[in-house]
């Protein structure tokens, strides 16, 4: 059982470029603090850039709109939720879960699916139209 | 702080890129590398440093992918070099290092095919030509790069 017990927090914020960058640097220094090896940790900020960058092109066509990021550390597993309240997926999307890699329009997703220990893809508790996705990663010193 | 310039060669161009590889920065990343890939004025190889990268995403990814068929179609061999350790297991799950070679240094292309020895030495000592509105390269020397890996 890490040291760390349980804790998390909330942060909103836009899908701007700008945030997106200083977001997910946070996330993944988060992580570090949670016990995180420094591999792990660069590999978690890229899990969470590709989540909001998805947000940012697919929910809000490339535009900038709100989101919510929920960082939780449970044990060793460390988990980040990222919703939005942009247009819905048309589809149930669902994360790439093949051997070799898709088609590098989803590269993305595939790699977020291949970093991430638990991925899940649901309708945002935000409103009735936007998508959350839940990423887990347990920790291992 | 991202740079992306290109050093030039007669045996090959080398474009070296620092940062990070995002939102904000994929679209020069990409332009660096097509430019390049592309290029008539470069006769050699193509060799893309990444010793100095902090984070690259999907699209930065898909630059170099889109840099290796450009090259392809251009009859030369684009290279990778000294990726750090996360970026390496990215390249590798999207089995990017079974497509493109990807070496530790760029000493150890002296060793691979497309570049002998003779032409290398040349290569790494000739003074940069500098692409208009990229930086001169300001890196690491070679061996300490290989050093600190």
């Amino acid at each position: 059982m890490s040291e760390h017990g349980s804790w998390g927090f909330t942060v909103q914020l836009k899908t701007d470029p700008h945030v997106i960058r200083a977001v997910r640097k946070v996330i993944a220094a988060t992580a570090r603090i949670g016990g995180a090896r420094d591999a792990d940790a660069r590999l978690i900020e890229l899990s969470v850039g590709e989540a909001l960058a998805n947000a940012r092109f697919h929910a809000y066509q490339g535009g900038v709109g709100p989101i919510e990021a929920t960082v939780t550390l449970d044990g060793e597993m460390f988990s980040v939720t990222i919703q939005n309240e942009g247009k819905p997926v048309t589809r149930c999307s669902q994360v790439p879960d093949t051997l070799e890699p898709p088609e590098s329009q989803s590269w993305g997703l595939y790699l977020l699916g291949q970093i991430m220990d638990e991925v899940e893809i649901t309708r945002s508790t935000l409103d009735d139209r936007g998508t959350a996705i839940r990423m887990s990663k347990r920790l291992s010193e | 702080m991202f740079k992306c310039w290109v050093e030039k060669s007669p045996l090959a161009a080398i474009v070296h890129v620092r940062g990070d590889v995002d939102l904000l920065t994929a679209s020069a990343f990409r332009t660096c590398v097509h430019t390049t890939a592309s290029s008539d004025s470069n006769n050699g190889g193509m060799i893309v440093d990444l010793s100095e990268l902090e984070y690259i995403d999907a699209s930065g990814l898909l630059a170099l992918d889109e840099g290796r068929r450009l090259c392809q179609q251009h009859r030369r061999e684009l290279v990778l070099v000294a990726p750090p350790p996360h970026v390496e297991r990215i390249l590798e799950m999207l089995k990017l290092t079974e497509l493109l070679p990807v070496l530790n240094s760029v000493e150890a292309l002296s060793k691979h095919a497309q570049f002998n020895d003779e032409q290398l030495d040349k290569s790494v000592n000739e003074t940069p030509q500098v692409v208009p509105g990229r930086e001169p390269h300001g890196g690491r020397d070679p061996q300490e790069r290989q050093a600190n890996r």
